[in-house]
């Protein structure tokens, strides 16, 4: 089953094409990470996918009807996003997770990330990597059937990394499906089934890691590919 | 490999296998070949509207809850929206408590309803308006945003939360004033004070979330004190507005706060102590209430499009 699907996406900002034509298709159960430069379109993407924006010109579709429609059935980090003050760990996962047709009980997702020791903390006491997985507990807490992660571990150690990917498993394989965006080519290629790779609003490959990578670095690929467009289309001229 | 070759926009064109699953994971199928169009249908699935488990009453139930168990772990919260009233009633109101006006009012039951009303309208603006804010600048609002939490039930909750910290001002001054200042009303007048003040957060709550949308959150607080101060001022909350320059009084008349003020004075005091009191002539209650709820009606449809504004242009 097809659970994301856009064509022909365009987004633009006043003179800004943020998105430029993308086609873009997310099966069940595939893990699929997104790479690109800063400014590339990933964060646009998510928007999109999560019926914060619309597109100007295109049809974005999430679990087979508009993005809006699917809003209890996808959980989503996104990047630059907050939490209040204030507010316990348990107070604020318990209210999320009332907002949503069902939900995880409480105590067992704080179990899956790892905050069960933290329930009863304030927020704001949190450090930086427990913040993410708090996040990620509110992405989890709807049982959701896809998982939109704009840049979910770029506060977190590497025992931390590990650990969320494991949880971003375990919901896979209760039958999500994961879109993340990362600049962690790493990342990418250990934990991705597919890796979309985007440059000044275009997609410009797509592949599972082997496909894209062969005997290469995915680093040198990812360069040559954004590097390629680069000489293609000088500063500005990609419109 | 020379992944250079491959084409943007497409997917290379090897045939090498998917990388294996990690285990634990269910396997993927297989990407499409070419792209969107060369994928199968997609399998329509019945459109599920989010309904919150327990209905929106449960979600705004346990907002407010939430809420208000916040406001409590700040200190610097109840010192500014609950007791600052409560302190200055008992420096000002208390003093003169027993001074009567010419129509046998005490002077502590018109300051219980100037400074009252005081309070509940700081909650109102100042509070609301920053605390919002403070939301949308941390992101937390752009979080919600991503989850079937309706925006309607999150400022439901912060208003239902607001009522309640009234309710609270309310309380305390009523105790204060019924106890040490005197003050003598028969329940149903204590049940209208109340209601009024429960009514002032109401139709003031517009103007906090027009605050908290229009100005940029960090400056949010600033903005707010800075239209409620000489708001308070000029509507006669702390002083009578014959004892200020005559163009407190000209500007008064246009402040939905002095008309709300008109409105809470003229349900407990008689008339002639109204005027005595305020300094203001007294209008007809029709008149002070379309201009409270006229202004109210105005913020909110300005809030409402502020909020869309940014929801629509705002770029990640």
């Amino acid at each position: 089953m097809t659970v994301i699907e856009m064509s022909g996406v365009t987004k633009e900002y006043g003179p800004v094409h943020a998105l430029d034509g993308v086609d873009l298709r997310v099966e069940r159960g595939e893990i699929v990470a997104l790479l690109g430069p800063n400014g590339a379109g990933k964060t646009t993407t998510f928007e999109l996918l999560l019926a914060l924006a619309r597109p100007t010109r295109g049809r974005v579709e999430v679990l087979g009807g508009p993005p809006s429609a699917a809003r209890g059935r996808v959980g989503a980090m996104l990047q630059s996003a907050g939490l209040p003050e204030q507010v316990t760990v348990r107070e604020l996962v318990r209210l999320i997770g009332r907002s949503y047709p069902r939900a995880v009980p409480v105590d067992e997702v704080l179990e899956r990330v790892h905050l069960d020791g933290r329930a009863g903390r304030s927020v704001t006491t949190l450090s930086g990597g427990e913040r993410q997985r708090l996040l990620l507990a509110l992405a989890l807490i709807g049982e959701p059937e896809l998982l939109l992660l704009d840049e979910p571990t770029a506060a977190m150690d590497v025992v931390s990394r590990r650990s969320f990917w494991a949880q971003a498993r375990t919901a896979v394989g209760h039958g999500a499906t994961v879109l993340f965006a990362t600049h962690d080519m790493t990342e990418a290629e250990t934990v991705a089934d597919r890796i979309l790779v985007i440059a000044r609003g275009r997609l410009l490959a797509d592949g599972t890691p082997t496909e894209l990578v062969g005997d290469d670095d995915l680093e040198e690929v990812f360069l040559a590919l954004t590097e390629e467009l680069s000489t293609a289309h000088p500063e500005g001229a990609v419109r | 490999m020379s992944t250079h070759a491959i084409e943007p926009g497409r997917r290379p064109t090897t045939d090498a296998t998917r990388a294996p699953a990690p285990s634990g994971r269910t396997p993927a199928p297989a990407s499409p070949a070419t792209g969107p169009a060369a994928a199968p249908a997609a399998e329509p699935v019945p459109e599920v509207r989010a309904r919150p488990t327990g209905g929106r009453a449960g979600l705004l139930g346990l907002q407010v809850a939430t809420e208000v168990r916040s406001s409590l772990r700040s200190p610097e919260f109840a010192v500014g929206a609950v007791i600052i009233p409560v302190i200055l009633y008992a420096m000002f109101g208390l003093t003169n408590a027993s001074s009567l006006l010419p129509g046998g009012t005490r002077i502590g039951l018109a300051m219980l309803v100037s400074l009252s009303c005081y309070g509940v309208v700081t909650l109102a603006i100042v509070v609301f308006g920053e605390d919002v804010a403070k939301d949308r600048g941390r992101g937390w609002l752009r979080t919600l945003r991503a989850t079937p939490f309706p925006t309607g039930v999150y400022l439901a909750g912060k208003l239902g939360a607001a009522l309640v910290h009234a309710a609270l001002i309310a309380v305390v001054m009523a105790v204060l004033a019924g106890t040490a200042g005197g003050v003598d009303l028969r329940p149903g007048q204590w049940a209208v004070y109340g209601a009024l003040m429960l009514a002032g957060v109401v139709v003031f709550s517009p103007l906090g979330f027009a605050i908290a949308y229009l100005a940029k959150p960090r400056t949010a607080a600033v903005v707010a004190n800075v239209i409620f101060l000489p708001l308070a001022f000029a509507s006669g909350f702390f002083a009578p507005l014959s004892e200020l320059p005559d163009v407190m009084g000209d500007i008064a008349r246009y402040l939905p706060t002095f008309h709300f003020g008109q409105i809470a004075y003229g349900a407990l005091l008689p008339a002639d102590d109204v005027v005595a009191f305020t300094g203001a002539a007294t209008q007809p209650l029709g008149a002070h209430l379309g201009w409270v709820l006229g202004s109210a009606a105005v913020l909110a449809a300005a809030a409402l499009l502020a909020a869309r504004r940014e929801a629509v242009t705002r770029r990640g």
